[in-house]
Protein backbone atom coordinates (compact mmCIF):
# COMPACT_ATOMS: atom_id res chain seq x y z
CA UNK A 1 0.00 0.00 0.00
CA UNK A 2 1.53 3.28 -1.09
CA UNK A 3 1.58 5.74 1.75
CA UNK A 4 2.39 9.31 0.83
CA UNK A 5 2.88 11.72 3.70
CA UNK A 6 0.89 14.56 2.19
CA UNK A 7 0.95 16.62 5.39
CA UNK A 8 4.75 16.47 5.51
CA UNK A 9 4.95 17.36 1.85
CA UNK A 10 2.67 20.39 2.32
CA UNK A 11 4.71 21.47 5.34
CA UNK A 12 7.97 21.13 3.40
CA UNK A 13 6.52 23.19 0.56
CA UNK A 14 5.15 25.85 2.93
CA UNK A 15 8.37 26.11 4.95
CA UNK A 16 10.60 26.18 1.85
CA UNK A 17 8.54 28.81 0.06
CA UNK A 18 8.00 30.91 3.20
CA UNK A 19 11.60 30.86 4.40
CA UNK A 20 13.14 31.58 1.02
CA UNK A 21 10.71 34.46 0.44
CA UNK A 22 11.53 35.86 3.88
CA UNK A 23 15.33 35.63 3.54
CA UNK A 24 15.40 37.05 0.03
CA UNK A 25 12.98 39.86 0.95
CA UNK A 26 15.16 40.87 3.91
CA UNK A 27 18.36 40.71 1.89
CA UNK A 28 16.81 42.61 -1.02
CA UNK A 29 15.58 45.28 1.40
CA UNK A 30 19.15 45.56 2.70
CA UNK A 31 20.46 45.95 -0.85
CA UNK A 32 17.82 48.57 -1.66
CA UNK A 33 18.53 50.59 1.50
CA UNK A 34 22.29 50.40 0.98
CA UNK A 35 21.88 51.66 -2.57
CA UNK A 36 19.63 54.45 -1.31
CA UNK A 37 22.31 55.37 1.24
CA UNK A 38 24.93 55.62 -1.49
CA UNK A 39 22.52 57.74 -3.50
CA UNK A 40 21.85 60.00 -0.52
CA UNK A 41 25.59 60.71 -0.20
CA UNK A 42 25.87 61.51 -3.87
CA UNK A 43 22.61 63.57 -3.89
CA UNK A 44 22.90 67.14 -5.08
CA UNK A 45 20.97 70.29 -4.15
CA UNK A 46 20.30 69.18 -0.59
CA UNK A 47 21.62 70.40 2.68
CA UNK A 48 24.69 68.47 3.79
CA UNK A 49 23.30 67.62 7.25
CA UNK A 50 20.07 66.32 5.80
CA UNK A 51 21.79 63.93 3.36
CA UNK A 52 24.17 62.67 6.06
CA UNK A 53 21.35 61.81 8.46
CA UNK A 54 19.44 60.14 5.63
CA UNK A 55 22.49 58.11 4.71
CA UNK A 56 22.99 56.97 8.30
CA UNK A 57 19.32 56.00 8.61
CA UNK A 58 19.45 54.02 5.37
CA UNK A 59 22.67 52.27 6.33
CA UNK A 60 21.41 51.44 9.83
CA UNK A 61 18.18 49.94 8.50
CA UNK A 62 20.13 48.04 5.82
CA UNK A 63 22.37 46.51 8.49
CA UNK A 64 19.29 45.40 10.43
CA UNK A 65 17.80 43.82 7.31
CA UNK A 66 21.06 41.97 6.53
CA UNK A 67 21.36 40.86 10.17
CA UNK A 68 17.82 39.48 10.12
CA UNK A 69 18.44 37.63 6.85
CA UNK A 70 21.69 36.21 8.29
CA UNK A 71 19.88 35.15 11.48
CA UNK A 72 17.35 33.13 9.49
CA UNK A 73 20.20 31.47 7.58
CA UNK A 74 22.09 30.84 10.81
CA UNK A 75 18.94 29.24 12.23
CA UNK A 76 18.95 26.97 9.18
CA UNK A 77 22.50 25.97 10.04
CA UNK A 78 21.46 25.39 13.66
CA UNK A 79 18.64 23.13 12.49
CA UNK A 80 21.07 21.22 10.27
CA UNK A 81 23.49 20.56 13.13
CA UNK A 82 20.97 19.87 15.91
CA UNK A 83 18.78 17.73 13.66
CA UNK A 84 21.78 15.60 12.72
CA UNK A 85 22.64 15.23 16.42
CA UNK A 86 19.03 14.31 17.25
CA UNK A 87 19.07 11.64 14.56
CA UNK A 88 22.31 10.27 15.99
CA UNK A 89 20.59 9.73 19.35
CA UNK B 1 38.93 -14.46 7.35
CA UNK B 2 40.96 -15.73 4.40
CA UNK B 3 43.08 -13.51 2.20
CA UNK B 4 40.73 -13.60 -0.81
CA UNK B 5 37.73 -12.52 1.26
CA UNK B 6 39.78 -9.71 2.74
CA UNK B 7 40.87 -8.55 -0.71
CA UNK B 8 37.22 -8.55 -1.83
CA UNK B 9 36.36 -6.28 1.10
CA UNK B 10 39.25 -3.96 0.21
CA UNK B 11 38.05 -3.84 -3.40
CA UNK B 12 34.46 -3.03 -2.38
CA UNK B 13 35.59 -0.33 0.06
CA UNK B 14 37.77 1.23 -2.67
CA UNK B 15 34.81 1.17 -5.06
CA UNK B 16 32.54 2.74 -2.43
CA UNK B 17 35.05 5.54 -1.96
CA UNK B 18 35.24 6.03 -5.71
CA UNK B 19 31.43 6.27 -5.77
CA UNK B 20 31.73 8.94 -3.06
CA UNK B 21 34.25 10.77 -5.24
CA UNK B 22 31.90 10.71 -8.25
CA UNK B 23 29.07 11.82 -5.96
CA UNK B 24 31.19 14.84 -4.97
CA UNK B 25 32.11 15.98 -8.44
CA UNK B 26 28.66 15.17 -9.80
CA UNK B 27 27.01 17.37 -7.18
CA UNK B 28 29.42 20.33 -6.97
CA UNK B 29 27.02 22.11 -9.29
CA UNK B 30 24.16 21.98 -6.79
CA UNK B 31 25.81 24.60 -4.63
CA UNK B 32 28.32 26.29 -6.88
CA UNK B 33 26.85 26.52 -10.40
CA UNK B 34 25.00 29.78 -9.80
CA UNK B 35 27.77 31.70 -7.95
CA UNK B 36 30.17 30.72 -10.73
CA UNK B 37 27.65 31.71 -13.42
CA UNK B 38 27.07 35.15 -11.91
CA UNK B 39 30.76 35.76 -11.19
CA UNK B 40 30.19 35.86 -7.42
CA UNK B 41 33.15 33.53 -7.10
CA UNK B 42 35.89 32.36 -9.42
CA UNK B 43 35.36 28.71 -10.44
CA UNK B 44 38.40 27.42 -8.53
CA UNK B 45 37.53 29.42 -5.38
CA UNK B 46 33.96 28.13 -5.55
CA UNK B 47 34.93 24.46 -5.73
CA UNK B 48 37.48 24.87 -2.93
CA UNK B 49 34.79 26.42 -0.72
CA UNK B 50 32.34 23.66 -1.67
CA UNK B 51 34.96 20.99 -0.91
CA UNK B 52 35.69 22.46 2.53
CA UNK B 53 31.96 22.72 3.33
CA UNK B 54 31.36 19.13 2.21
CA UNK B 55 34.28 17.98 4.36
CA UNK B 56 32.90 19.80 7.42
CA UNK B 57 29.39 18.56 6.64
CA UNK B 58 30.57 14.96 6.55
CA UNK B 59 31.88 15.27 10.11
CA UNK B 60 28.79 17.00 11.57
CA UNK B 61 27.00 13.72 12.17
CA UNK B 62 27.09 10.10 11.15
CA UNK B 63 23.41 9.59 11.92
CA UNK B 64 22.34 8.63 8.41
CA UNK B 65 25.31 6.29 8.08
CA UNK B 66 24.44 4.52 11.31
CA UNK B 67 20.87 3.95 10.34
CA UNK B 68 21.35 3.38 6.62
CA UNK B 69 18.74 1.06 5.27
CA UNK B 70 17.88 0.76 1.67
CA UNK B 71 14.11 0.72 2.07
CA UNK B 72 13.65 0.08 -1.61
CA UNK B 73 15.07 -3.43 -1.11
CA UNK B 74 13.28 -6.08 0.93
CA UNK B 75 15.44 -8.00 3.34
CA UNK B 76 18.86 -7.60 4.83
CA UNK B 77 21.53 -6.40 2.44
CA UNK B 78 24.32 -7.97 4.46
CA UNK B 79 23.08 -11.53 3.84
CA UNK B 80 24.25 -11.44 0.21
CA UNK B 81 27.80 -10.46 1.13
CA UNK B 82 30.16 -7.73 -0.17
CA UNK B 83 29.97 -8.96 -3.80
CA UNK B 84 26.33 -7.88 -4.12
CA UNK B 85 27.16 -4.39 -2.80
CA UNK B 86 30.10 -4.27 -5.23
CA UNK B 87 27.73 -4.98 -8.15
CA UNK B 88 25.32 -2.28 -6.97
CA UNK B 89 28.09 0.28 -6.65
CA UNK B 90 29.28 -0.48 -10.19
CA UNK B 91 25.82 0.42 -11.53
CA UNK B 92 25.71 3.65 -9.52
CA UNK B 93 29.21 4.75 -10.57
CA UNK B 94 28.72 4.06 -14.25
CA UNK B 95 25.38 5.91 -14.36
CA UNK B 96 26.93 8.86 -12.48
CA UNK B 97 29.74 9.00 -15.04
CA UNK B 98 27.41 8.72 -18.04
CA UNK B 99 25.19 11.58 -16.80
CA UNK B 100 28.31 13.61 -15.96
CA UNK B 101 29.60 13.05 -19.51
CA UNK B 102 26.39 14.48 -20.94
CA UNK B 103 26.38 17.27 -18.34
CA UNK B 104 23.10 16.09 -16.85
CA UNK B 105 22.51 16.75 -13.17
CA UNK B 106 20.98 13.54 -11.76
CA UNK B 107 20.59 12.17 -8.27
CA UNK B 108 23.59 10.16 -7.02
CA UNK B 109 21.43 8.67 -4.26
CA UNK B 110 18.91 7.39 -6.80
CA UNK B 111 21.80 5.92 -8.80
CA UNK B 112 23.00 4.13 -5.65
CA UNK B 113 19.49 2.83 -4.91
CA UNK B 114 19.14 1.75 -8.55
CA UNK B 115 22.45 -0.11 -8.63
CA UNK B 116 21.69 -1.93 -5.38
CA UNK B 117 18.15 -2.80 -6.52
CA UNK B 118 19.50 -4.31 -9.75
CA UNK B 119 22.05 -6.37 -7.86
CA UNK B 120 19.44 -7.43 -5.28
CA UNK B 121 17.15 -8.72 -8.06
CA UNK B 122 19.91 -11.07 -9.22
CA UNK B 123 20.67 -12.25 -5.69
CA UNK B 124 17.15 -12.34 -4.24
CA UNK B 125 14.73 -12.32 -7.20
CA UNK B 126 12.06 -9.72 -7.96
CA UNK B 127 10.64 -10.18 -4.46
CA UNK B 128 13.69 -8.30 -3.24
CA UNK B 129 12.34 -5.08 -4.77
CA UNK B 130 9.96 -3.01 -2.70
CA UNK B 131 7.95 -1.28 -5.45
CA UNK B 132 5.80 0.64 -2.95
CA UNK B 133 8.88 2.20 -1.40
CA UNK B 134 10.28 3.06 -4.84
CA UNK B 135 7.11 5.01 -5.58
CA UNK B 136 7.14 6.65 -2.14
CA UNK B 137 10.85 7.43 -1.88
CA UNK B 138 11.93 7.96 -5.47
CA UNK B 139 9.09 8.70 -7.88
CA UNK B 140 6.87 10.97 -5.78
CA UNK B 141 9.78 13.10 -4.45
CA UNK B 142 11.16 13.33 -8.00
CA UNK B 143 7.85 14.84 -9.08
CA UNK B 144 7.53 17.30 -6.19
CA UNK B 145 11.13 18.32 -5.36
CA UNK B 146 11.79 20.47 -8.43
CA UNK B 147 8.26 21.88 -8.30
CA UNK B 148 8.49 23.03 -4.65
CA UNK B 149 11.99 24.48 -5.11
CA UNK B 150 10.96 26.06 -8.40
CA UNK B 151 7.98 27.86 -6.86
CA UNK B 152 10.14 29.00 -3.91
CA UNK B 153 12.85 30.32 -6.24
CA UNK B 154 10.34 31.96 -8.60
CA UNK B 155 8.65 33.81 -5.72
CA UNK B 156 11.95 34.81 -4.11
CA UNK B 157 13.38 36.06 -7.41
CA UNK B 158 10.24 38.04 -8.19
CA UNK B 159 10.36 39.66 -4.73
CA UNK B 160 14.05 40.48 -5.10
CA UNK B 161 13.43 42.20 -8.42
CA UNK B 162 10.39 44.11 -7.16
CA UNK B 163 12.19 45.36 -4.05
CA UNK B 164 15.37 46.37 -5.86
CA UNK B 165 13.50 47.73 -8.88
CA UNK B 166 14.97 50.78 -10.58
CA UNK B 167 13.59 54.03 -9.24
CA UNK B 168 14.35 57.59 -10.30
CA UNK B 169 18.12 58.18 -10.44
CA UNK B 170 18.83 55.24 -8.12
CA UNK B 171 20.65 52.21 -9.48
CA UNK B 172 19.36 48.77 -8.57
CA UNK B 173 22.55 47.70 -6.79
CA UNK B 174 21.75 44.07 -7.58
CA UNK B 175 25.45 43.24 -7.85
CA UNK B 176 25.46 43.20 -4.03
CA UNK B 177 23.59 39.90 -4.13
CA UNK B 178 26.92 38.31 -5.06
CA UNK B 179 28.05 38.67 -1.43
CA UNK B 180 24.93 36.88 -0.27
CA UNK B 181 25.58 34.13 -2.80
CA UNK B 182 28.84 33.19 -1.07
CA UNK B 183 26.95 32.42 2.15
CA UNK B 184 23.87 30.82 0.61
CA UNK B 185 25.92 28.49 -1.59
CA UNK B 186 28.09 27.53 1.39
CA UNK B 187 24.98 26.47 3.28
CA UNK B 188 23.86 24.29 0.37
CA UNK B 189 27.34 22.69 0.15
CA UNK B 190 27.36 22.03 3.90
CA UNK B 191 23.96 20.36 3.84
CA UNK B 192 25.12 18.23 0.88
CA UNK B 193 28.13 17.00 2.86
CA UNK B 194 25.89 16.19 5.81
CA UNK B 195 23.67 13.96 3.68
CA UNK B 196 25.68 12.44 0.87
CA UNK B 197 29.02 11.53 2.47
CA UNK B 198 27.09 9.55 5.04
CA UNK B 199 25.57 7.28 2.42
CA UNK B 200 29.03 6.02 1.52
CA UNK B 201 29.91 5.65 5.19
CA UNK B 202 26.77 3.55 5.52
CA UNK B 203 27.64 1.40 2.52
CA UNK B 204 31.20 0.75 3.77
CA UNK B 205 29.89 -0.10 7.23
CA UNK B 206 27.40 -2.46 5.58
CA UNK B 207 30.29 -4.17 3.75
CA UNK B 208 32.24 -4.55 6.98
CA UNK B 209 29.19 -6.07 8.69
CA UNK B 210 28.50 -8.35 5.70
CA UNK B 211 32.10 -9.57 5.78
CA UNK B 212 31.91 -10.22 9.50
CA UNK B 213 34.58 -7.63 10.27
CA UNK B 214 32.23 -5.60 12.46
CA UNK B 215 29.08 -6.24 14.46
CA UNK B 216 25.81 -4.77 13.18
CA UNK B 217 25.20 -2.49 16.16
CA UNK B 218 28.68 -0.97 16.27
CA UNK B 219 29.10 2.62 15.11
CA UNK B 220 30.85 3.89 12.01
CA UNK B 221 34.63 3.48 12.43
CA UNK B 222 36.60 6.75 12.39
CA UNK B 223 38.71 5.70 9.38
CA UNK B 224 35.46 5.24 7.43
CA UNK B 225 34.23 8.74 8.37
CA UNK B 226 37.61 10.25 7.50
CA UNK B 227 38.00 8.47 4.17
CA UNK B 228 34.40 9.12 3.07
CA UNK B 229 34.70 12.81 4.01
CA UNK B 230 38.00 13.09 2.14
CA UNK B 231 36.63 11.29 -0.94
CA UNK B 232 33.56 13.51 -1.27
CA UNK B 233 35.64 16.65 -0.64
CA UNK B 234 38.21 15.58 -3.24
CA UNK B 235 35.44 14.83 -5.73
CA UNK B 236 33.87 18.22 -5.08
CA UNK B 237 37.24 19.88 -5.48
CA UNK B 238 37.72 18.20 -8.86
CA UNK B 239 34.64 20.12 -9.93
CA UNK B 240 32.12 18.50 -12.20
CA UNK B 241 32.55 21.33 -14.68
CA UNK B 242 30.24 19.81 -17.27
CA UNK B 243 27.30 19.78 -14.87
CA UNK B 244 28.25 23.17 -13.44
CA UNK B 245 28.02 24.53 -16.97
CA UNK B 246 24.55 23.02 -17.50
CA UNK B 247 23.21 24.25 -14.16
CA UNK B 248 24.85 27.67 -14.34
CA UNK B 249 24.21 28.54 -17.97
CA UNK B 250 22.41 25.72 -19.73
CA UNK B 251 19.08 25.88 -17.90
CA UNK B 252 18.53 29.61 -17.59
CA UNK B 253 20.33 32.92 -17.71
CA UNK B 254 21.27 33.64 -14.14
CA UNK B 255 22.09 37.01 -12.59
CA UNK B 256 23.22 37.63 -8.99
CA UNK B 257 19.73 38.27 -7.53
CA UNK B 258 18.41 35.13 -9.23
CA UNK B 259 21.43 33.10 -8.11
CA UNK B 260 20.95 34.19 -4.51
CA UNK B 261 17.21 33.43 -4.64
CA UNK B 262 17.87 30.02 -6.23
CA UNK B 263 20.40 29.01 -3.56
CA UNK B 264 18.25 30.22 -0.69
CA UNK B 265 15.33 28.25 -2.17
CA UNK B 266 17.54 25.15 -2.54
CA UNK B 267 18.90 25.47 1.00
CA UNK B 268 15.52 26.05 2.63
CA UNK B 269 13.85 23.22 0.69
CA UNK B 270 16.57 20.74 1.66
CA UNK B 271 16.58 21.84 5.28
CA UNK B 272 12.78 21.76 5.53
CA UNK B 273 12.63 18.31 3.92
CA UNK B 274 15.38 16.89 6.16
CA UNK B 275 13.78 18.36 9.27
CA UNK B 276 10.28 17.15 8.45
CA UNK B 277 11.45 13.74 7.29
CA UNK B 278 10.51 13.96 3.63
CA UNK B 279 13.77 13.19 1.85
CA UNK B 280 14.29 15.07 -1.42
CA UNK B 281 17.15 14.86 -3.88
CA UNK B 282 19.54 17.84 -3.64
CA UNK B 283 20.16 17.72 -7.38
CA UNK B 284 16.47 17.81 -8.26
CA UNK B 285 15.85 20.62 -5.78
CA UNK B 286 18.77 22.67 -7.13
CA UNK B 287 17.68 22.17 -10.75
CA UNK B 288 14.12 23.22 -9.91
CA UNK B 289 15.44 26.33 -8.15
CA UNK B 290 17.48 27.39 -11.17
CA UNK B 291 14.45 27.02 -13.46
CA UNK B 292 12.25 28.88 -10.95
CA UNK B 293 14.71 31.75 -10.70
CA UNK B 294 14.84 31.84 -14.51
CA UNK B 295 11.08 32.27 -14.61
CA UNK B 296 11.13 34.87 -11.83
CA UNK B 297 13.04 37.52 -13.78
CA UNK B 298 11.15 39.18 -16.57
CA UNK B 299 12.99 38.71 -19.84
CA UNK B 300 15.11 35.78 -18.64
CA UNK B 301 15.18 32.73 -20.85
CA UNK B 302 14.60 29.19 -19.58
CA UNK B 303 15.97 26.53 -21.90
CA UNK B 304 13.16 24.01 -21.74
CA UNK B 305 14.88 21.62 -24.12
CA UNK B 306 17.75 21.15 -21.69
CA UNK B 307 15.32 20.99 -18.74
CA UNK B 308 13.45 18.19 -20.56
CA UNK B 309 16.68 16.23 -21.08
CA UNK B 310 17.47 16.54 -17.39
CA UNK B 311 14.02 15.29 -16.36
CA UNK B 312 14.36 12.29 -18.70
CA UNK B 313 17.72 11.61 -17.05
CA UNK B 314 16.07 11.64 -13.60
CA UNK B 315 13.50 9.05 -14.58
CA UNK B 316 16.11 6.88 -16.30
CA UNK B 317 18.49 6.97 -13.31
CA UNK B 318 16.91 4.18 -11.28
CA UNK B 319 16.26 1.66 -14.11
CA UNK B 320 19.56 2.40 -15.87
CA UNK B 321 21.68 2.03 -12.72
CA UNK B 322 19.64 -1.08 -11.86
CA UNK B 323 20.35 -2.59 -15.29
CA UNK B 324 24.11 -2.09 -14.88
CA UNK B 325 23.89 -3.39 -11.31
CA UNK B 326 22.08 -6.50 -12.58
CA UNK B 327 24.66 -7.21 -15.27
CA UNK B 328 27.44 -6.72 -12.78
CA UNK B 329 25.70 -8.96 -10.23
CA UNK B 330 25.23 -11.71 -12.83
CA UNK B 331 29.02 -11.87 -13.13
CA UNK B 332 29.72 -11.75 -9.40
CA UNK B 333 27.05 -14.35 -8.61
CA UNK B 334 27.86 -16.65 -11.51
CA UNK B 335 31.65 -16.60 -11.36
CA UNK B 336 32.30 -15.78 -7.70
CA UNK B 337 35.57 -14.00 -6.99
CA UNK B 338 36.67 -14.32 -10.61
CA UNK B 339 33.45 -12.57 -11.64
CA UNK B 340 34.12 -9.81 -9.19
CA UNK B 341 37.61 -9.28 -10.61
CA UNK B 342 36.21 -9.37 -14.16
CA UNK B 343 33.57 -6.85 -13.08
CA UNK B 344 36.25 -4.56 -11.65
CA UNK B 345 38.34 -4.78 -14.84
CA UNK B 346 35.32 -4.06 -17.06
CA UNK B 347 34.27 -1.15 -14.84
CA UNK B 348 37.78 0.33 -14.97
CA UNK B 349 37.84 0.01 -18.78
CA UNK B 350 34.46 1.74 -19.09
CA UNK B 351 35.48 4.49 -16.67
CA UNK B 352 38.69 5.12 -18.65
CA UNK B 353 36.73 5.18 -21.93
CA UNK B 354 34.24 7.74 -20.55
CA UNK B 355 37.08 9.94 -19.26
CA UNK B 356 38.91 9.68 -22.59
CA UNK B 357 35.76 10.61 -24.51
CA UNK B 358 35.21 13.57 -22.19
CA UNK B 359 38.70 14.85 -23.00
CA UNK B 360 37.71 15.32 -26.64
CA UNK B 361 35.25 17.93 -25.46
CA UNK B 362 37.04 19.05 -22.35
CA UNK B 363 35.36 21.50 -20.02
CA UNK B 364 37.34 22.86 -17.11
CA UNK B 365 37.42 25.87 -14.82
CA UNK B 366 39.26 27.92 -17.45
CA UNK B 367 36.80 27.29 -20.27
CA UNK B 368 33.97 27.89 -17.84
CA UNK B 369 35.36 31.26 -16.80
CA UNK B 370 35.85 32.31 -20.41
CA UNK B 371 32.49 31.13 -21.75
CA UNK B 372 29.48 33.34 -22.22
CA UNK B 373 25.84 32.41 -21.90
CA UNK B 374 25.23 32.33 -25.65
CA UNK B 375 27.76 29.62 -26.43
CA UNK B 376 26.44 27.27 -23.78
CA UNK B 377 24.50 24.33 -25.04
CA UNK B 378 27.09 23.89 -27.77
CA UNK B 379 29.80 23.37 -25.19
CA UNK B 380 27.93 20.48 -23.63
CA UNK B 381 27.61 18.39 -26.71
CA UNK B 382 28.19 14.80 -27.61
CA UNK B 383 31.42 13.98 -29.50
CA UNK B 384 29.27 13.58 -32.64
CA UNK B 385 27.94 17.11 -32.24
CA UNK B 386 31.45 18.41 -31.62
CA UNK B 387 32.69 16.77 -34.84
CA UNK B 388 29.71 18.23 -36.70
CA UNK B 389 30.47 21.72 -35.35
CA UNK B 390 34.16 21.35 -36.27
CA UNK B 391 33.27 20.24 -39.82
CA UNK B 392 30.91 23.19 -40.16
CA UNK B 393 33.61 25.61 -39.00
CA UNK B 394 36.12 24.04 -41.41
CA UNK B 395 33.67 24.40 -44.29
CA UNK B 396 33.01 28.02 -43.41
CA UNK B 397 36.75 28.73 -43.23
CA UNK B 398 37.27 27.10 -46.65
CA UNK B 399 34.44 29.19 -48.12
CA UNK B 400 36.04 32.35 -46.78
CA UNK B 401 39.46 31.40 -48.19
CA UNK B 402 37.95 30.81 -51.64
CA UNK B 403 36.37 34.25 -51.61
Amino acid sequence: MIEIKWNDLIMVAGAAIGVSALVVTLFALGVRLLTNAQHAVAGKGKKKGESVSKEIAFRFTAVIAFALASSVMAYGLYILVTFSKLQAK
Amino acid sequence: MDQTAFLVVVLVVALALFFDFTNGFHDTANAMATPIATGAMKPRTAVILAAVMNLIGAFISTAVAKTISVDTINGDLTKWGPAMIFAGLTGAILWNLITWFFGLPSSSSHALFGGLIGAAIVYGGFDAVNVTKIVEKVLIPALFAPFIAGVAAWLATSLAYIITGRSKNVATGRGKFKVGQVFSSSLVALSHGTNDAQKTMGVITLVLVAAGLQSGDAGVPFWVILSAAAAIALGTFSGGWRIIKTMGHGLAEIRPAQGFAAEVATGSTILASSYLGFALSTTQVASGSVIGSGLGRIGAKVRWGKAGQIVIGWFLTLPAAAAVGMLSALLTRGLGTAGLVLDAVLAIILIVVIFQMSRKNNINHKSLAESGVEEVGVAIASPKQVRKEAAKAKKAAKGKAKK
